[in-house]
């Protein structure tokens, strides 16, 4: 179903919606309130074909009002895109990563060919018996690993530019209720409720970062036509849930947890059809449920900061090179990082991860491999009393020997201005998972303003 | 298969609670291991204090007025590096000079020494004559000839240092050092003996190392080491004890996981309340361990028990009942145990009793529910089965060695039980007329074996010279120089000679001496010149004169800066308590004849102070504490028993052997010569603690067999052969467990082990004998219903012997109580005589040195805790500004200090936020959080860099830290010339790695003497090129405190300048816990 008959069907829902934001803001004309806002533009340059492939203007606001005992926060965000390859809706798009029954408020509220209207977050903060509860459409962080996903996978992502863009902007808020119950000795309980089963939002087929790999993306059968039968999401009333123990002890920061959730990709399963006069492959996306149990720990010793993460997941799935099991192999999927932030002399930070992900059911037909590992190396070096940052960024997948390097020269001119300029580049096997973008590496610019 | 008793006082909601671990294994065992798991993380927290100063409450006036003469003259507790030379020559041969001199350079150039207090024969100055009239010089400098012959003549003519720095046979001299801090003194002491390891002696040289300083800094240690070879051999000794007792390994292994959940989370919770690990904790897990095993040894006694008697039931049904049965006599022995550990906690004065009591007290709470619901859990799911000798034995209604043994003595005693009673109130009677020999005495260093190096080292040095313990005399008047006057300085004068007439005082110091030996310098070193001038006019002169000579700063332990207070030491060869208490009391008496108000006409006081003196006022009371605890236990105890027997007779009889007990050990303590010290102290209230479990089981089983229609001989038969057994084995673990202390290198711990054992065989062998014998003669109606006794007559004499013992220990206690309440009172009195006001005097500022001025600048009261909005403005060099907006927020946790901003503004760095835990502990390095808006995670970084700059600042992470403060531990300080006003300090790193780090190569501060702000400071990088300048102004004083509105930051090389602007800085208002988490980073304010 297209967005825009989704909104068109859900046009009575803006009503409460409304009443909501009136409300709001005439709590907010009488208590304490604060309004600030961010106007940012990037535009990116690709190589192959040499073409604008982004152009990238977003508003995003932030409205912040508070009472004697609890706190509210909204975040209108606006977003258009004038190159036409990353956002623009396509005949086929098709939006079932949000709740059809609350398509307004877990994803836009309103969308034009180019432009996307959305709530980037809308939290009430309040604190009960020391307990601090934060409600309603937020991001939750979990683990110590950056860019590598093992425990921070309570919030979607919008994978439309892929991993480019930065983690606050790529994770697609949720609604939830979020407790965090304090203990004693700097220990502390976070107990997550998410209605919200909003899954990740995925890149067109045909925009620039469309995923392609066969280790992600199932590959056509010779001979065989293709039914896409309607994805299957959650029925009923499922809910995801988490909790988390996390303490500070003898110089180590460690969290245990347990996340109930949804993988935020659908499950391509492919059922051969010989039924009929034709040979035919039934294509059929599930959203599947699955657990994770975490564990996480980080210190510092002396100018090292050694970072900690492993998840075990108990139903992970795979795609395979057969259409035995319906193409799609199921396993528990163990993944770690380790990492070591190397602050150096100089304002220069080193940071390294290191991880590695095993399939702990293995199948020969499984197209990833048992063992994957990838490898990241961050460089970083701040000058001018940190108005000018220089910074570097490499990845490398060992399974495909594929990569991304990426790199950043940010100035901030005073307060309100910044600028900066980077290039990605993604080089590689164009079946791996960041070689499939080798014709998308591209060099950008962008300021951003706060006002 | 329910049991008749069970009717009449289990109702089935409660049984069917009992028996929850037999009915929802699982449940239980995964709730245990939870609770386990959760209490058990909290160890990581538990932290040590072993300091004497512990026993004291942190108010306690004895223990402020220590602390408040620590930080006027600078004095701590010292470690003492002795030089012993057995050659005839003594220390003043060369080679042995040239070692004191590298000695005292390498001890200085330790980062923990406070340097500018070591007092050694290579650094203190002679003070003689001269044509100008005073010269005072390095002893050292005598020694051009090359012999030390004129380094001998001139200590002997400076009585002060003859017999305090050099013995008065030459053979010894002594480097004192002290630290910076306390907490450093483990690391210190180590660094010490490592470096004296290095050093290549002679063979006739010996090098020891010693005091109050090192006893601090090595204890910890040896008590760490020692409870680590105890506490697995104690666990050890009672698992092969259960081996043996039911021939089978998993009671053995069930047994200690009751053990390992009793003291594990008994000590989790005790760091999770933020109580530390005192020494007397140390008694704790084996007392924990002797109470887990014996409620594991009676279930499964009676679980093997029911197998073997009766094989038809199932294993499920065996656990059942003997839960059922046993939940009884654990719970009662249980709530008794704890009832007497509370009894200890409420009558205790000195907190490391009070917790002692109090977290016992939990750990049987945890060994009860791991007895009665984990463990059953656990045999319910393992289903251990009985060895086939028990079946045998059982089933041919035999006993086994142990039982017969049981019922051959018991028999005895039931058979006579009047001369059981006989005897036992002889060996009562005898225990209490003996107990009043019992001598209260403590010592640290006896702490330690004779055969430790620190023990001998003590002993030798106390040998040689005047003494390795210090007691510190205040002496305070009105004005400022009125030490100056003549007849304060001859009253100190008496008083000196006064205390060096007192046992054990071997010498003293004071600025007497000094203007004695001043005094004789001026008039060509006749010896009989060697006295008080008489002028206070000539007085200030000397002084003067010795200020020109030298660095006045060197009588900052003697003297304050304005002349009005002066300390004299006096150094005692013991710290014995017995042998220090006459000293104390002498001294206070003619402290009140002779001072106070007595000596001129401006009122001057006198006050006691020093190690030695806060030592007495925590060990004076110990016999008091003591009795206190037995009694209070007792009656806890007994109104326990009599409660849960519903009969004061119960009550009595239960008490009765651990009375017997408790006198027995007083009774073995005075015959074997060991004092009432710490460690001794705390047997009562274990002996009470364990001892009432013997009695209640025999109770309870002879109850139990009552009801179940036993009778005459038999009903005794049946005692000793099952519960008699079963508390054997329970005796003989705890005996095992306890016994192993014996062979503790820690001496108060063997002392410990050696009477537990005796009053827990006591109480073993009362219960098996007296209260089978009481109970013949008695008939109480508790046990055999409402029949009349006609026997009761034997009782008298033993209520005869109870009521003696309470009405002495009434006595004593009331006496007691008034001695303390007189004690503190006293103490308060001469505290406030000594409310030293803090005004400085311009003339008077010229004498402090250095490091007394950084002493004065650290010494500011910042708050508690204190709530500030700062903004931060920017400027780079071509004069573009950023400005931030942050909320900050400080708070001391005990000593460690936490700080947090929290970004405002703009919006580009909004919901930045930064945390820091700021540790006291020199050698623990900070922890730091910073959160990102954009990542949304909390980050830990690394604190090491503490040269790196705060948030694109100009102040680096150091200057935030250090918050106006200078860093004495990283700086060499001196002191340069004042400039308009200002005291100005120049700071040198002390090393280059700390030069490197800081990422400065000198510092020089400038100081307002009238609130001891740092208003300047100058550093240079490492190329000693000007780097920064930070200026601080609009300094304003809120709630009381001065406090500083304005820093500016200038980089002299990047032309960027960093203004931090303060406004609403509130001290009072509080500051909430939560501010200082990780959650609050995230979530923001």
């Amino acid at each position: 179903m297209k967005i825009r008959q989704q909104l068109r069907q859900q046009h009575r829902q803006q009503h409460w919606l409304s009443a909501g934001a009136v409300t709001l803001i005439l709590l907010s004309s009488a208590v304490h309130s604060d309004f600030s806002s961010e106007l940012r533009s990037e535009l990116a340059w690709s190589d192959a074909p040499a073409a604008l492939s982004k152009a990238e203007l977003q508003l995003h606001n932030e409205w912040q009002y508070r009472t004697a005992d609890a706190s509210f926060n909204v975040q209108p965000r606006l977003r258009a895109d004038f190159a036409d390859t990353l956002y623009a809706e396509q005949p086929i798009s098709r939006a079932d990563n949000y709740p059809a029954g609350s398509l307004h408020s877990s994803g836009p509220l309103a969308q034009w060919d180019n432009v996307r209207f959305d709530i980037a977050e809308a939290y009430a903060d309040h604190t009960v018996y020391g307990v601090s509860l934060r409600s309603g459409k937020q991001q939750v962080v979990w683990g110590q690993a950056d860019g590598l996903r093992v425990l921070d996978i309570i919030n979607p992502q919008d994978l439309r530019e892929f991993n480019l863009p930065d983690a606050e902007d790529s994770r697609i808020a949720t609604w939830m209720f979020n407790a965090h119950i304090p203990l004693p000795n700097e220990q502390s309980l976070q107990w997550l409720i998410i209605p919200d089963l909003t899954f990740s939002e995925l890149a067109e087929p045909g925009t620039a970062f469309a995923i392609t790999s066969p280790e992600l993306a199932p590959q056509p059968v010779d001979g065989a036509a293709v039914n896409r039968l309607p994805s299957r999401r959650p029925e009923g009333r499922d809910w995801e849930h988490g909790l988390r123990w996390s303490a500070f002890l003898t110089g180590w920061d460690i969290s245990a947890s347990y996340f109930n959730f949804y993988h935020d990709t659908p499950v391509i399963y492919r059922t051969l059809n010989t039924g009929g006069s034709n040979v035919q492959v039934d294509v059929e996306a599930v959203y599947r449920r699955s657990h994770l149990l975490g564990l996480s720990a980080s210190t510092a010793i002396s100018s090292v900061v050694l970072r900690l993460e492993a998840g075990h997941t108990s139903r992970a799935f795979f795609l395979r090179d057969d259409l035995q099991s319906n193409g799609i192999s199921e396993s528990p999927e163990l993944a770690t990082v380790t990492a070591l932030d190397y602050q150096a002399p100089a304002d220069v930070l080193v940071s390294y991860q290191f991880y590695q992900s095993r399939i702990l059911a293995y199948q020969p037909h499984i197209i990833r491999r048992e063992i994957s590992t990838r490898h990241t190396l961050l460089l970083k070096k701040n000058l001018l009393n940190d108005t000018l940052e220089l910074s570097l960024f490499a990845l490398f997948n060992r399974d495909y020997n594929d990569g991304q390097l990426r790199s950043k020269v940010s100035y901030q001119l005073n307060d309100r201005w910044s600028l900066w300029s980077g290039a990605d580049y993604f080089f590689g096997d164009h079946a791996g998972p960041f070689g499939q973008f080798s014709s998308s590496s591209r060099f950008l610019i962008g300021w951003q303003n706060t006002f | 298969m329910n049991t008749c008793r069970e009717k009449h006082w289990l109702l089935p909601a409660v049984r069917s609670g009992i028996q929850a671990g037999v009915n929802y294994p699982k449940t239980i065992l995964f709730a245990g291991i939870l609770l386990m798991a959760l209490l058990i993380t909290g160890l990581g927290q538990l932290h040590k204090d072993t300091r004497a100063d512990a026993f004291l409450e942190a108010g306690n006036p004895a223990l402020v007025y220590k602390n408040k003469v620590r930080d006027i003259f600078g004095l701590s507790d010292p470690l003492i590096v002795a030089i012993y030379d057995r050659s005839a020559e003594g220390i003043y041969r060369k080679q042995t000079l040239d070692l004191i001199g590298q000695l005292t350079d390498q001890l200085n150039a330790l980062p923990m020494i406070n340097t500018a207090r070591t007092i050694s024969l290579a650094s203190e100055k002679n003070i003689r004559a001269s044509t100008d009239g005073m010269d005072v010089a390095p002893f050292y400098d005598l020694r051009s000839g090359g012999d030390g012959a004129a380094l001998r003549q001139a200590i002997e003519d400076f009585p002060l240092y003859h017999g305090m720095l050099v013995s008065d046979d030459g053979a010894m001299s002594m480097i004192v050092l002290e630290l910076y801090n306390d907490s450093q003194a483990e690391s210190a002491y180590s660094a010490i003996n490592r470096l004296l390891k290095e050093i290549n002696v002679p063979a006739d040289i010996e090098l020891h190392v010693a005091g109050e300083g090192a006893v601090l800094g090595y204890l910890g240690h040896y008590i760490d080491h020692d409870a680590s070879r105890l506490n697995p051999l104690a666990g050890f000794i009672i698992t092969m004890m259960l081996i043996v007792a039911f021939r089978r390994l998993l009671p053995a292994l069930l047994g200690n996981l009751v053990i390992a959940a009793t003291v594990l989370m008994t000590l989790g919770f005790m760091a999770y309340c933020g109580v530390p690990f005192f020494v007397i904790t140390n008694a704790m897990p084996v007392i924990l361990i002797g109470m887990a095993v014996a409620d594991s040894i009676h279930i499964f006694s009676h679980y093997y028990e029911m197998q073997a008697r009766h094989p038809d039931w199932s294993l499920r049904a065996c656990i059942r009942e003997a839960v059922t049965v046993m939940a009884r006599p654990v719970t009662l022995t249980s709530l008794t145990t704890i009832a007497g550990f509370l009894g200890l906690y409420a009558s205790s004065y000195m907190p490391p009793f009070e917790y002692f009591g109090l977290f016992t007290a939990f750990g049987v709470l945890v060994a009860w529910f791991y007895s009665l619901f984990v463990l059953p859990a656990c045999i319910t799911l393992l289903k251990p089965r009985v060895s086939q000798r028990w079946i045998r034995l059982e089933q041919n209604s035999q006993q086994d060695t142990f039982a017969r043994l049981m019922t051959y003595v018991g028999g005895i005693c039931v058979r006579h039980p009047r001369a059981t009673l006989s005897l036992f109130a002889l060996l009562s009677i005898s225990g209490a007329l003996l107990a009043t020999q019992i001598q209260v005495n403590e010592n640290r260093l006896n702490t330690f074996h004779p055969s430790e190096a620190i023990y001998q080292a003590d002993k030798v040095i106390n040998q040689h010279l005047e003494g390795t313990n210090t007691l510190d005399i205040v002496i305070t008047s009105s004005r400022n120089e009125g030490i100056f006057s003549p007849q304060v300085l001859n009253a100190m004068e008496a008083l000196q000679a006064y205390a060096e007439t007192l046992p054990h005082v071997n010498g003293s110091s004071s600025v007497v001496d000094y203007l004695k030996q001043m005094n004789k310098s001026l008039n060509e070193g006749q010896s009989d010149a060697y006295r008080l001038p008489q002028d206070a006019d000539l007085i200030a002169q000397y002084f003067l004169l010795y200020s020109a000579s030298s660095d006045p700063a060197d009588f900052s332990e003697e003297i304050d800066y304005d002349y009005r207070l002066a300390n004299i030491r006096l150094n005692l060869d013991s710290a014995d308590f017995i042998a220090t208490k006459p000293v104390i009391e002498a001294l206070q008496q003619y402290i009140d004849q002779h001072f106070n108000n007595a000596v001129t006409d401006d009122p001057v006081t006198a006050s006691l102070s020093g190690r030695v003196n806060v030592n007495y006022h925590w060990i004076k009371d110990l016999g008091v504490s003591h009795f206190y605890s037995v009694v209070i236990s007792l009656l806890c105890v007994f109104l326990v028993s009599a409660l849960l027997f519903r009969s004061w007779t119960a009550g009595l009889l239960a008490t009765l052997p651990v009375i017997g007990s408790i006198l027995t050990v007083y009774a073995a303590m005075a015959l074997l010569g060991i004092n009432l010290g710490i460690g001794t102290s705390m047997f009562a209230s274990v002996a009470i603690g364990l001892g009432i479990d013997f009695a209640i089981h025999t109770l309870e089983r002879l109850k139990t067999l009552v009801a179940n229609g036993l009778k005459g001989s038999g009903l005794f038969t049946e005692l000793f052969r099952s519960t008699g057994r079963a508390l054997l084995f329970n005796y003989l673990a705890i005996a095992f467990g306890f016994g192993v202390l014996i062979s503790s290198q820690v001496v108060p711990l063997t002392h410990f082990g050696t009477i537990v054992v005796l009053s827990v065989s006591m109480s073993f062998i009362a219960a098996m004998t007296l209260l089978p014998a009481l109970i013949v003669l008695w008939q109480p109606p508790f046990i055999f219903g409402d029949k009349k006794t006609t026997e009761d007559h034997a009782i008298p004499a033993e209520q005869h012997t109870a009521g003696r013992t309470v009405l002495t220990l009434l006595v004593t206690t009331g006496l007691g109580t008034a001695a303390l309440y007189g004690a503190l009172l006293y103490a308060a009195v001469h505290s406030q005589t000594l409310r030293a006001e803090e005004a400085v005097h311009t003339e008077t500022l010229a004498t402090l040195s250095a490091d007394n001025i950084a002493q004065r600048v650290n010494a500011l009261d910042d708050g508690q805790h204190v709530s500030s909005q700062l903004s931060m403005l920017l400027t780079d060099s071509h004069g573009k500004e950023r400005r931030r907006e942050t909320l900050s927020y400080r708070k001391y946790f005990g000593v460690d200090k936490k700080t947090v901003f929290f970004y405002q503004s703009p919006a580009n760095v909004k919901d930045t936020a930064f945390l820091t835990f700021d540790y006291a502990a020199g050698n623990k390095e900070d922890d730091q959080w910073l959160y990102l808006p954009a990542l949304r995670k909390v980050r830990r970084i690394s604190a090491s860099d503490r040269g790196d700059y705060f948030m694109g600042t100009d102040f680096t992470y150091e200057d935030i830290k250090q918050n106006g403060r200078i860093s004495i531990a990283d700086y060499q300080l001196q002191r340069l010339p004042d400039d308009d006003g200002k005291l100005v300090l120049k700071a040198i790193p002390k090393t280059a790695a700390i030069a490197q780090e800081l990422g400065y190569g000198e510092v020089t501060f400038y100081i307002d003497p009238k609130n001891w702000i740092v208003i300047k400071s100058e550093y240079l990088d490492s190329k000693q090129v000007p780097l920064k300048t930070i200026y601080v102004m609009d300094i304003r004083m809120i709630d009381g405190i001065w406090t500083r509105h304005q820093l500016l930051a200038e980089n002299h090389i990047s032309g960027h300048r960093s203004l931090f602007i303060f406004s609403a800085v509130d001290y009072q208002q509080d500051v909430a816990d939560h501010l200082f988490t990780q959650n609050t980073l995230r979530r923001g304010l």
